[in-house]
């Protein structure tokens, strides 16, 4: 069970390692990150549109050559009166509409002209700006990746970069974006893994990742409650001193070490140069630690997992599972001399 | 070396790994549920044959403006509301009307036919159009008025006010906010929306009104957890290494 958890915890952070830390840092950057600049809009201000006309040159509803809208808006772009007659529209503006805006003066079908759009952006603008260029884009929109209708692209030529997108069904300026709004896209693509740009995130690639990591934290948190049951992960208040007789299993040389009670025996006898064989250096994955002790020691999971049933009757244990304090005599089997000679 | 960073990522953990669990769980709540059904649109419909369509086509609802039916012109409505702005026509139950702002009187709704500005909506009225608009079929379980601040209840933008409260019974207690002024639905909230809400407040750490991705608390946390983050791939890199050079001898 605990030797599971561990490999699978190994291999949940192989799998979501680098997401997990994408998500870290982004989410940092979103904490720190300026938002008013962030949105793009430091350079915005509302467009007035507005301007008074005798109702009388209105075109009257029934006159319009159309049927079938479920709503009509009187919209003003510019000072020009239109009709904007919806037929189909979902819960989101950025959701597929059928519009069509009409001139409400004159009752003919008056799709936003390029000029109009032009006008719109730079009065949009706060600051004097050369547009570069203006070109009507149909979904999809690289910079809006949501939007599922036509939209007008006005660049312009300041320095951070600025296009302007302006609904081509109402004339409203849905976004400025800039370098600054890019740099916050790109963070929130990567955040929500939308590496294939559709501006959402309900995706099954991110859905998969957050179920690994999910389970990543799981066998982590499992993982430290073990280590915490085996002492590990006490908080020593006065580090005391534990006097150990080691005899090397080979040489039948016996010393007596004084470790540090509180820290686990892999380590303390590492400090006194006694260097236990070991892959995982003191995870408790190798089982390669292992010493003998005569005395009723508790048996870890990461025992149980790494050593046979005998093995732990006849009074085995590993090494990077028990205190210092713990043990009394032990006898090793030390790696000394290999380590020296490498 | 190895044996520091072991060390130190398991102490830090043992300090921000409940804040790991925390945001893999709530990430994965707010990334595997459907943003359109976290905001309830499956809750409203809103086309419904009614009576006087019968004989039209299917497709052909109440929903559809019939124009000839507009008694009340534009131009009376601009004569009489000379500063009406934002003007829609549109539909309120099987009623066409006009939805304006204006300067003085607010939100204002005329009926289209009369040209008579309707009153704010009554408690009876409110029901009639959640029900109208509910796709379930579940019973109202509540009904409230909401026109101050102080009562309007988090899930609720103040900006919306003032507002009938429609709660339906059932468990994930669905409910409609009705705007009194202009008849229209302004909000669906239910269940999954509200722990959308708490997910995305542990997500952010933000124990106190959601709102704010720039607390301190989330810095430090996710600082640390960056350290954490990073000893744990070197140990994963390691081990991967070691793996190799294993294999090799
Ligand atoms: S050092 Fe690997 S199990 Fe103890």
């Amino acid at each position: 069970m605990f030797k599971l958890n561990t490999s699978l915890h190994k291999w949940l952070s192989l799998l979501v390692g680098i997401q997990l830390l994408i998500w870290l840092g982004t989410g940092l950057y979103f904490n720190l990150m300026d938002h008013q600049k962030a949105s793009g809009a430091v350079h915005l201000r509302p467009v007035n549109h507005n301007a008074s006309t005798s109702p009388t040159q209105l075109i009257p509803f029934d006159q319009l050559a159309f049927d079938g809208a479920k709503q009509i808006k009187l919209l003003w772009i510019l000072g020009h009166p239109y009709y904007q007659l919806t037929f189909e529209s979902g819960p989101h503006a950025y959701q597929h509409k059928s519009v069509t805006l009409v001139d409400a003066k004159s009752g003919a079908v008056r799709p936003l002209s390029e000029t109009l759009v032009r006008t719109i952006a730079v009065k949009s603008y706060d600051g004097a700006v050369n547009i570069i260029s203006a070109n009507l884009l149909t979904p999809p929109i690289d910079e809006l990746p949501r939007e599922e209708n036509p939209v007008w692209q006005v660049k312009f030529d300041d320095a951070n970069n600025t296009n302007v997108y302006i609904d081509a069904n109402s004339g409203a300026v849905l976004a400025h974006v800039n370098d600054d709004r890019r740099l916050k896209d790109l963070m929130l693509m990567l955040h929500f893994m939308d590496y294939f740009n559709t501006g959402g995130f309900n995706h099954w690639l991110i859905i998969v990742f957050a179920i690994a990591s999910l389970l990543l934290s799981m066998t982590g948190i499992t993982w430290l409650v073990e280590r915490f049951k085996s002492g590990q992960l006490r908080i020593m208040l006065k580090p005391s001193s534990q006097q150990v007789t080691v005899t090397e299993q080979s040489s039948q040389q016996s010393n007596t070490l004084t470790l540090k009670a509180q820290q686990p025996l892999f380590d303390a006898l590492a400090q006194h140069n006694v260097l236990l064989p070991s892959n995982c250096g003191g995870g408790g994955t190798c089982g390669m630690c292992r010493i003998h002790s005569e005395q009723p020691l508790k048996i870890t999971e990461a025992e149980q997992a790494r050593l046979s049933k005998s093995k732990l009757d006849e009074g085995y244990r590993l090494a990077c599972q028990h205190m210092a304090g713990e043990v009394t005599h032990i006898t090793v089997r030390t790696q000394k001399k290999s380590a020296k000679a490498q | 070396m190895i044996k520091k960073i072991r060390k130190y990522h398991k102490w830090l953990m043992a300090f921000v790994g409940i804040q790991f669990l925390i945001w893999s769980l709530t990430g994965l709540y707010m990334v595997s549920m459907d943003i359109h059904f976290i905001h309830g649109e499956h809750l409203r419909v809103e086309h419904r044959r009614v009576e006087h369509l019968r004989d039209a086509s299917p497709q052909q609802t109440n929903q559809t403006l019939a124009l000839d039916k507009v008694n009340y012109s534009l131009s009376n409505l601009l004569s009489e509301y000379p500063h009406a702005q934002n003007i829609t026509l549109g539909h309120m139950l099987d009623k066409q009307v006009y939805r304006f702002m204006d300067h003085a009187r607010g939100k204002v709704l005329i009926d289209a036919d009369s040209g008579k500005r309707l009153a704010p909506l009554n408690e009876a009225q409110a029901l009639n159009l959640a029900q109208y608009h509910f796709s379930g079929t579940a019973a109202v379980a509540s009904a409230k008025l909401i026109s101050d601040v102080e009562n309007t209840p988090p899930e609720l933008s103040p900006r919306h006010l003032p507002v009938w409260q429609i709660t339906f019974a059932g468990f994930s207690s669905p409910t409609f906010y009705i705007n009194q002024y202009t008849a229209e639905i302004v909000t669906t909230r239910h269940l999954a929306w509200r722990m959308f809400d708490w997910m995305w407040r542990f997500h952010i750490m933000d124990y106190d009104d959601g709102e704010n991705v720039a607390n301190w608390f989330l810095l430090l946390i996710a600082l640390l957890g960056c350290v954490a983050a990073s000893m744990g791939a070197v140990l994963t890199y390691q081990r991967i290494c070691n793996n190799k050079q294993a294999g090799a001898k």
